[in-house]
């Protein structure tokens, strides 16, 4: 490692481990969400799969694994990326509530997996400095921190394709400089972004165009003389098919029902087609006050999204990173062409030069093939994302990147500027980068419930009809402050409550028994436990509520004290009847 | 033709040599065979027999062909926290020939599961076995059932080894689509392989006759 780039790897480390050991001492204060005992449920079975050695195919029959029904997600899900923890987890015999918490604290694991890529991805783009700014700018974006503790599956993905680009962007490099790629390096980089989600498929796309357009700029390159590296197309194609095999092996091996295996695709995607043109859809989601549905949102639903769901210093940073890319793209387009027409004047026409300016083409390309196509591309077709931008976590790496890209050109040349100069430039950063840091304090354990203060917070995003909870992950904090303020009475007591059933029997203490309502219309409740979001917290309107959980000033669970119990206040002393 | 052949590049090789292992492992792999019996049990009025912690709830299973190797219970859960142990014994002539625990804790609520119990890897003879189930650490908030009538049993199915093919058969009786994909993996390899060491020959001969 040069001199020059001790300093920002040091800076990095530091960066990493602060991650870590934060994370480590914070992970078992988030709540568990809707869908984490499904996959939760879909994971154990797998690895019960394996267990007994394929005798138990449990899973086989779970919705995920059919792909029919209502689990139009199972289309896009390779759930594998939860057999390690679920494996942990039955060999370490984990208590329900032990096991949820191993989850969370395995998913911060793949968040610092996630940074780590990033900070490769960056590094090969740029400089160390673009590496550093890009973990920072990572980190202090709180959809991103909160991800890495709820609802295991965004992270992961988010991980897998920044390693699978970043494998593919060293594949271009690989073949412009040696004149053949690691197939074994890029198979597992595909498969760690397709194991959890087919939408990993579009790494392997942006690869496949990467080295395809270093082909076509070759090909076309050859009236400038002969080629400075020997190209084997044949072994390079078969090097390619061998990569994909083995992204194919991994699967069939960790994904044994092929009924949702990667073969499907297509019939999947002609269901869900089908399915959304016959009006089934996923679950909408409250956007600007109005529902949305998949195939209907509004062409500007994703860009809202980036725009009110992060923080303005990330946003800003991105775009001017996008700026930078695209100026290296096109400078080196410009170039490429000037060589091609000077062909017939030798002294100008420069192959290796036109071999160079190929591969910087083709990187430039991939990354605004994923940073600007894939969005264009779903803004086209109108895609929509329920609970705002968790499913596309996979692109907001790939703008942390560009924001590190930015600010390390800028700090680049900084170093040109005056002293007071230097200070302003330096204050400026330092507050900005202040603004999410400190929202996320003041929203733990919701920072996956961001938004921008330009939009005016999460009391503005509730006016505006933005839902403010994350997938009901405040029902586990509502039910523990319930097991605190019940510590005295004796047990048991009843608590009714909406779901996320999961989040809130991990919260309860063992004298507090939860109950789903809906199941429970003829047992007497003691408490009600309900989140604000679908209006879950009208139920019981007449029981005062006790407790509520709220982050700047908006509310998102509520607790009810439904009858008069020994040893509390009745009257309690209430926060009101309403929410 | 050695000559030829040396020259191939090491992915040639890796290529067909990968398709003949491929090839080699699919017939000498074998695989065993598995048969699940009808399930056994009192036939009429069924019921969740909760497992409190006094409670043994005893069933017994008759293994009308040899290789019983596995028994499979049909357990129920009823709104309680489920966080307990479920425990089983297979028994003959009171001598304790497994045990098994499980945690409940997977169990999904207020639901039916039929629980496999690997209570033993060995392949037992026919005959009558007993097997009892227990659960020790619940509470009357905290267990689980298994169907069964009060004093008669509880339902359970044998589950037998029947012998054992090798995987190459065993897909194509079992797993077409599987069997079809490892065909496309071993043709895949082989082509690609040929193609790159006809392709490396290629080039060689064309280089030497450009240096000529």
């Amino acid at each position: 490692m040069s001199r020059a780039a001790l300093w920002p790897a040091l800076a990095l480390a530091v960066l990493l481990a602060g991650f870590v050991l934060l994370g480590g001492r914070i992970y078992a204060d988030y709540g568990i969400t809707f869908d984490e005992e499904s996959h939760s449920d879909y994971g154990r079975q797998l690895a019960d799969y394996f267990l007994s050695r394929g005798e138990r195919t449990e899973a086989s029959r779970n919705p995920y694994a059919k792909g029919d029904g209502g689990a139009a997600t199972a289309a896009a899900f390779g759930p594998p990326f939860e057999l390690p923890v679920e494996l942990w987890a039955a060999g370490k015999k984990l208590t329900y509530q032990e096991h949820f918490l191993a989850r969370h604290a395995y998913n911060l694991g793949w968040g610092a997996a996630c940074l780590m890529a990033v900070a490769g991805l960056a590094w090969r783009l740029g400089t160390p400095w673009t590496a550093f700014f890009s973990v920072l700018l990572l980190i202090l974006n709180p959809r991103f921190f909160g991800h890495c503790f709820n609802n295991i599956k965004d992270i992961p993905f988010a991980a897998g394709m920044a390693l699978a680009l970043w494998a593919a962007l060293a594949a271009v490099d690989s073949l412009h400089k040696r004149g053949r790629f690691n197939w074994v390096v890029l198979g597992l980089a595909f498969a760690s972004a397709f194991l959890v989600r087919m939408t990993g498929l579009a790494a392997m796309a942006l690869a496949a165009g990467g080295l395809g357009l270093i082909y076509a700029g070759h090909f076309l390159a050859r009236p400038l003389g002969p080629p400075q590296v020997e190209r084997a197309w044949e072994r390079d194609l078969f090097r390619f098919g061998l990569a994909l095999a083995l992204v194919y092996a991994l699967t069939l091996a960790l994904w044994p029902f092929i009924q949702q295996h990667p073969l499907d695709f297509w019939p999947i995607m002609q269901k869900r087609t089908a399915e959304a043109l016959a009006g089934h859809h996923a679950p909408p989601t409250l956007f600007w006050g109005a529902k949305s549905y998949p195939g209907r949102a509004h062409l500007l639903y994703l860009p809202s999204w980036f725009a009110v769901g992060q923080p303005p210093v990330f946003v800003a940073a991105a775009l001017g990173g996008l700026v930078l890319v695209f100026s290296r793209w096109g400078g080196a387009l410009k170039r490429w062409i000037q060589l091609y027409l000077n062909r017939g004047d030798r002294a100008k026409a420069d192959r290796s030069r036109a071999d160079k300016e190929t591969a910087l083409f083709a990187r430039n390309s991939v990354i605004l093939a994923w940073l600007v196509g894939l969005p264009l591309y779903l803004m086209a077709t109108r895609f929509h994302f329920y609970d705002g931008i968790r499913h596309v976590l996979f692109i907001v790496v790939g703008q942390a990147v560009l924001g590190g890209l930015f600010l390390g050109w800028i700090s680049a040349r900084a170093g040109q500027w005056k002293t007071p100069a230097k200070a302003l430039a330096g204050l400026v950063l330092v507050l900005a980068l202040l603004e999410p840091a400190w929202t996320m304090v003041r929203l733990h354990p919701f920072q996956t419930s961001y938004f921008t203060p330009l939009a005016g917070g999460l009391k503005g995003a509730e006016a505006a009809g933005l839902e403010p909870d994350y997938w009901g992950s405040s029902t586990t904090a509502a039910a523990r402050w319930l097991t605190g303020y019940t510590k005295d009475l004796k047990g048991p007591l009843l608590v009714k409550t909406s779901s996320p059933f999961s989040g809130t029997r991990l919260g309860l203490g063992p004298k507090l028994t939860p109950v789903l309502s809906g199941r429970a219309e003829d047992r007497q409740g003691d408490f009600y436990i309900g989140l604000r979001r679908w209006g879950m917290e009208a139920l019981f309107p007449e029981a005062p509520v006790v407790h509520r959980v709220s982050r700047q000033g908006v509310v998102m669970a509520v607790v009810r004290q439904l009858r008069p119990i020994e040893g509390l206040p009745w009257p309690p002393r209430t926060e009101g009847v309403g929410p | 033709m050695s000559i030829f052949l040396r020259r191939w590049p090491a992915l040639a090789w890796g290529g067909l040599g990968s398709a003949i292992i491929i090839l080699a492992l699919a017939w000498l792999v074998p695989v065993p065979l598995f048969q699940e019996g009808p399930p056994q049990g009192p036939g009429e009025g069924l019921a969740p027999l909760p497992l409190l912690p006094q409670a043994t709830v005893t069933g017994e299973i008759r293994a009308d062909e040899p290789g019983l190797s596995r028994v499979k219970v049909q357990a129920a859960t009823y709104a309680r926290r489920n966080t307990c142990t479920l425990e089983a014994e297979l028994l003959q002539g009171g001598r304790v020939l497994a045990t098994k625990k499980l945690n409940c804790s997977w169990f999904p609520d207020l639901d039916w599961v039929e629980i496999p119990f690997y209570l033993t890897d060995s392949n037992l003879d026919p005959g009558t076995y007993t097997v009892r189930f227990t659960s020790p650490d619940s509470d009357p908030l905290n267990a689980v059932a298994v169907m069964g009538l009060a004093g008669q049993g509880v339902l359970l199915r044998p589950v037998y080894r029947t012998g054992s093919i090798p995987l190459w058969n065993w897909l194509w009786r079992f797993r077409t689509d599987y069997g079809r994909l490892l065909l496309a993996l071993m043709i895949f390899l082989a082509c690609g392989g040929l193609a790159s060491g006809v392709g490396a020959e290629v080039r060689r001969i064309g280089r030497n006759e450009k240096s000529r």
